[in-house]
């Protein structure tokens, strides 16, 4: 049996209240020690989860016939220094000593230039473009072989899901350039600057600093929709730039906008491009569903991809009575030749459009009858649909033609 | 002017009138004259001649073509109710129906008797389908008579191919007879024989040949008509539904198949088929047949022309290369479509048998210089050719054109050839002859009655028994008359009146006249079309030999037929491949001809069914009444369209039922059509009626009604009731056999005979066979 020490009743008291508030001081703190344990043990949990969950985003395998999550894939940015628009693959090369970074676009990837939708033959060469890519669908891990990956850490992300130079980047995000004038550059290679704010929000991946980009009698400067001397570029102008690679890590200007209008008449001029190739090519998608009748007929769902015009999608939505025709493509977006004649006319019976659809569908799907099912007709596959546009026949060389033009060219 | 005299002139003018009027009017029915007193002389006699048209004195004359135009006029201005005129009193409805029926029916009569005027020598022009038949039976040549530039297409009356009277003879006919002859005869006697060769095409070895649905592969020449034996080594697989291939032999030019086989094997593993039968000459190919390029709801053109690896699985037909292409299976690895894997293909032919060359001997003679040979070949030839005894002083003139030939430089043979040529050409052999000429003979002589009766059931010429029982005079005797009908649909030459006599009787040839919207009616494929064809046939043959009632032809609940058609009936396919007897559930609404595929679709007009025409055809064919035409400028019925309500056509057909100037007739036509109203444009089954403009719901079908006689029925299984148990139901089919077996349209004159034969078959329920074989033996038969 313990004994209680006798003293005064304060000093008891204090005692009593010492010893209690001993114990509850010991409660407490081994409660805030368990409660500490528990918020770190939670913040390094959900740190880890969030690790996890990112890694997964980050590691996403896309699936035929399924649009990835938001956020997925990696950003990377760098000059095209590769180029092969007829199977849209290409390199970038990243700066500095990186090794180039060899890509494929995914059937669904998109490409912006001059902030119109564009294709990878649309973009010239050097150009600095800023990108998502993520890792190879599955079954096309070969597409960037292994030996064009090596030693690029981030080779195994190689399958583009946008691309767009830095126009197209920083307008679609609200960036615009406020000039604060000219720098001559010292150093070994010294060189005129353009000295620029950044105006806007700032942006994941991009520049969110002053900064200085080289420029000289190259750069396009575009004011009222002409080409003007660089005078015309004064402190306090809201610009947008093009750049592309320059020495010692800097990039150097292409093109110099000093107002909207003189964008909006590129932008228009791009756009007109991508329509001329889209009416051709027809309008890509794939099938989501296909309902096989058996006499050969049958019914194909289609989810059209994004990024595109929009008048190309209301165009084959307002085909009423006409008949819009469907072929099927490969992943890299190519038809067999005669893609006309080897496409199947059809009939719309419906065309829904889905409010914010995931990063690289149009949102708008569209059911088919087709009195004759082509092979290619199966769930997450690549087809193109025909709207009202005149037939042309497209470069043999973009076709496939025999089976030999089915294997894939090496980069 | 004395007295008398002007008393007498306006009594002789009177009776004189009263004359002329009984005369010309003498045989006209009284209740008919009473409704011309009552409604029409008053405006339209000698006194007032209202459109200076008398009626009074128009002659009854129906034989005569102005006369029937006339009365003509007169019953059409009555039932457009233009006549009498609004402000006259108007007689009462059933009174101008029953005055119109009148007219009308003596107007037909009198072009029956007017197309069957003959003089004592009848001479019937053989149709083009009877003259291929007779040269195969009579030397077993086979001629392509539809062939472009062999024979006109013979007109039809009602369906019917080959009536006397239209059958007119002319100098291009003329022209093709003598092209026919010459080839038929170099066919026959060849101065070399064509050697029968076997040719095979075969995918390779270890290879098939892919055959998707519509695909043709195999190309065959046959370059003789004749007897082929055609073998072909292949696999059918059906689609992942059930539904199978057809293989069809199908004919480049004609765009038809001369022989078919739906095909369904267990599994990959092929079957050797075989088909013997008569070809034209012409390029042929193996098919999978179902659909066309050529037709609307089948213009694929993405073939794979494809071979495979004969083990290669058919699921990895698929990817690749050929994604382009049509997709043959699906995403299971079934087919999507019907299939057919071709090993090869076997073509032996023209195959001479033992039996054709026996039709040919001692028609040729042998020795170059023996005149009595000569002259026994061409007796022989000549009887056979115009199925008849030949006098001596026939057979000279192609003796002498034998030599007149072979003066010319011809060798005997050659100019044999042209001697029996000239026979083939001679009107005895391309008529039926009836008659003596400076007698009027009313009944057939024996050779005559052999003729009748094998063109009948055979729709050729009388074989050596037949004949020996004509020379021998048997066949006036009933029993052995009866004895050689036996004898004669036991023949496979029988099956030519089983197809022959259906598509005639139920005019067939209209199924398909318009081609159904292939954006209305997808499913409609020539497969499809063929089928509907061939299950009447296939019916009518199962009615004859079984010797069913001829109720059952109207009223039954069986039908024949294969899988096509058991898919577009929604029935289960029938067990085996081929056409089926299937009992018809009664949920399905179907049984008997008269819920056909193709009798319903005949009639329509490629885009809906139109039940007044469906009411007229089951009048014509089934009761043997043609109704009168409409009246000119009748209005079409109109679609619906914008914001009308959807109605159907039968409720825009009102007006037949309310206008006086409709009734007379509709209500006869109209509810024979209106009991088939639960079924479409191509004979499927409905409870709505597809209606494309307007607004609301498609509005649900009435297929009730009321016969003349006020009998009333709530949809077709109860009208087929009330027509099997009809009362003219034989006396109608006695009608259009013997239409089909006299080659002519019947009259009045006729009627009491046609009687006569139902009556004796009224005890047997009127059995089909049982009624043909009372026609044969009936006294009509045997009348010229």
């Amino acid at each position: 049996m313990s004994r209680v020490r006798e003293g005064t009743v304060f000093q008891q008291t204090y005692r009593m209240h010492r010893a209690n508030l001993g114990n509850r001081l010991n409660r407490f703190s081994s409660f805030a020690l368990f409660l500490s344990l528990v918020v770190v043990n939670t913040y390094v949990a959900t740190r880890a989860a969030a690790g996890d969950a990112a890694r997964t985003l980050r590691d996403y395998v896309p699936k035929p016939g399924v649009f990835p999550p938001a956020g997925a894939g990696v950003s990377l940015n760098g000059d095209l220094v590769l180029a092969d628009p007829i199977n849209r693959r290409g390199a970038i090369r990243p700066g500095g000593d990186m090794p180039r970074h060899h890509f494929a676009m995914l059937p669904y990837g998109m490409v912006r230039h001059h902030g119109a939708p564009a294709d990878i033959r649309d973009l010239p060469p050097g150009i600095h473009l800023h990108g998502r890519f993520l890792r190879p669908m599955e079954e096309e891990e070969n597409v960037v072989p292994e030996a064009l990956r090596k030693g690029n850490s981030s080779g195994i992300h190689n399958h583009a899901v946008v691309l767009e130079d830095d126009v197209s980047f920083y307008s679609r995000q609200g960036r615009t350039w406020k000039v604060r004038g000219f720098e001559q550059g010292g150093g070994p290679a010294p060189r005129l600057k353009l000295s620029v704010d950044p105006t806007g929000p700032e942006i994941e991946g991009g520049i969110n600093k002053p900064a200085l980009f080289d420029i000289d009698d190259s750069t396009r400067i575009w004011k009222n929709r002409q080409l003007v001397a660089r005078d015309q570029i004064t402190p306090g102008q809201q610009i947008h730039v093009n750049l592309t690679w320059g020495p010692f890590d800097s990039l150097a200007t292409t093109d110099v906008w000093l107002d909207d209008d003189s964008l909006a008449a590129c932008r228009e001029i791009q756009r007109q491009k991508h329509l001329r190739l889209i009416r051709s090519r027809f309008l890509p998608g794939w099938v989501d569903a296909v309902t096989n009748h058996d006499t050969g007929g049958g019914e194909v769902t289609v989810t059209f991809f994004g990024g595109m015009d929009p008048s190309l999608y209301t165009d084959v939505r307002d085909m009423k009575g006409k008949s819009p025709r469907i072929c099927n493509a490969e992943n890299t977006l190519r038809t067999w030749g005669y893609h006309q004649e080897y496409s199947s006319p059809a009939s719309i019976l419906e065309w829904t459009e889905q409010k914010d659809p995931p990063f690289g569908s149009s949102g708008f799907q569209m059911r088919l009858r087709v009195k004759q099912m082509l092979d290619g007709f199966r769930p997450g596959h690549v087809v193109r649909v025909k709207g009202p546009w005149s037939y042309v026949l497209l470069p043999h060389d973009e076709c496939i033609m025999n089976p030999e033009d089915l294997k894939r060219p090496g980069n | 002017m004395s007295k008398t005299r002007s008393f007498l002139s306006p009594s002789v003018a009177a009776f004189a009138l009263i004359l002329s009027l009984a005369n010309a009017q003498a045989d006209l029915d009284p209740a008919a004259r009473d409704f011309l007193k009552s409604n029409c002389y008053p405006c339209h006699d000698a006194a007032k001649q209202k459109g200076k048209l008398r009626l009074d004195d128009l002659s009854t004359d129906f034989t005569n073509p102005q006369i029937a135009e006339k009365w003509s006029e007169v019953a059409a201005k009555l039932t457009a109710g233009e006549m009498p005129p609004k402000e006259e009193t108007q007689p009462a409805a059933k009174e101008v129906d029953r005055f119109v029926e009148y007219l009308t029916s003596q107007i037909r009569d009198g072009a029956a008797a007017r197309m069957a005027r003959r003089g004592p020598v009848q001479h019937d022009r053989l149709s083009r389908r009877e003259y291929a038949h007779t040269v195969y039976d009579f030397l077993g040549v086979v001629f392509d008579v539809e062939a472009p530039g062999a024979f006109h297409e013979d007109p039809l009356w009602h369906g019917f191919d080959h009536i006397g009277a239209l059958l007119a003879t002319s100098a291009n006919h003329l022209d093709r007879y003598l092209g026919a002859a010459d080839a038929v005869i170099d066919l026959a006697f060849p101065d070399q024989e064509t050697a029968s060769e076997t040719v095979r095409k075969s995918a390779g070895d270890g290879k098939r040949h892919l055959l998707q649905l519509g695909e043709g592969w195999g190309a065959v020449d046959i370059r003789v008509h004749g007897r082929y034996r055609i073998k072909v080594r292949a696999s059918g697989l059906p689609a992942f539904t059930g539904r199978r291939p057809r293989l069809s032999l199908w004919h480049d030019r004609h765009k038809k198949p001369f022989a078919g086989i739906e095909l369904s094997t267990p599994g990959p593993d092929p079957e050797t088929i075989e088909i013997e039968g008569l070809f034209p000459a012409g390029h042929y190919h193996l098919r999978n047949h179902g659909r066309s390029q050529d037709h609307p709801n089948g213009a694929y053109k993405l073939f794979r022309n494809e071979t495979v690896d004969a083990t290669t699985p058919l699921a990895a037909l698929q990817g690749g290369f050929l994604a382009s292409r049509t997709k043959l299976v699906d995403e299971q690895g079934r087919p999507v479509m019907p299939l057919l894997l071709i090993d090869w293909v076997e073509v032996e032919g023209p195959l001479t048998t033992e039996a054709i060359q026996a039709r040919r001997a001692g028609l040729m003679p042998r020795k170059e210089n023996d005149p009595a040979e000569l002259r026994a070949c061409l007796r022989r030839f000549a009887e056979l050719a115009w199925r008849r005894p030949v006098a001596d002083a026939e057979l000279e003139r192609y003796e002498k054109l034998v030599a007149t030939e072979r003066s010319a430089g011809e060798s005997f043979r050659a100019a044999c050839r042209s001697a029996l040529a000239g026979m083939l050409v001679a009107r005895s052999f391309f008529n039926l002859e009836a008659g003596s000429p400076g007698e009027n003979r009313a009944r057939l002589n024996p050779h005559e009655l052999a003729s009748r009766l094998s063109y009948f059931l055979w729709s050729s010429m009388p074989d050596e028994r037949l004949f020996d029982a004509a020379r021998a005079g048997e066949l006036t005797n009933r029993e052995k008359l009866a004895r050689e009908f036996n004898r004669m649909i036991a023949d496979p030459r029988f099956d030519r009146f089983l197809d022959s006599f259906p598509r005639q009787w139920l005019q067939l040839h209209r199924v398909g006249m318009f081609q159904p919207d292939p954006d209305l009616y997808p499913d409609y494929d020539p497969w499809l079309q063929d089928s509907m064809v061939m299950e009447t046939i296939a019916s009518f043959t199962e009615l004859f030999r079984r010797n069913l009632p001829l109720r059952e032809a109207v009223d039954s609940n069986w039908t024949v037929l294969n899988s096509r058609l058991a898919i577009h009936y929604r029935l289960p396919p029938p067990a085996t491949n081929g056409f089926v007897r299937v009992e018809m559930p009664p949920a399905s609404g179907r049984g008997g001809l008269l819920t056909h595929a193709s009798v319903l679709s005949l009639t329509s007009d490629g885009t809906r069914h139109r039940p007044v025409h469906r009411g007229a055809w089951l009048s014509e064919t089934i009761l043997a009444h043609t109704p009168p035409p409409p009246p000119p400028n009748v209005n079409p019925i109109e679609p619906i369209t914008g914001n009308r309500p959807k109605t159907t056509i039968r409720s825009q057909l009102k007006s037949h039922a309310t206008d006086r100037t409709c009734i007379s007739c509709h209500a006869r036509i109209d509810p024979l059509g209106l009991a088939f109203e639960n079924f479409d444009a191509i004979g499927r089954w409905r409870d709505t009626e597809r209606v494309r403009g307007g607004i609301g719901a498609d509005p649900v079908v009435d297929a009730s009604g009321e016969l003349p006689d006020g009998r009333r029925f709530a949809n077709a299984v109860e009208f087929k009731r009330f027509l099997a148990a009809d009362s003219r139901l034989a006396e109608a089919f006695v009608e259009q056999l013997a239409t089909y077996a006299l080659r002519r349209i019947l009259t009045v004159d006729d009627r009491d005979l046609v009687r006569a034969i139902v009556q004796a078959t009224r005890t047997d329920e009127h059995r089909i066979q049982s009624l043909v074989r009372a026609l044969v033996l009936s006294e009509l038969f045997s009348r010229r």
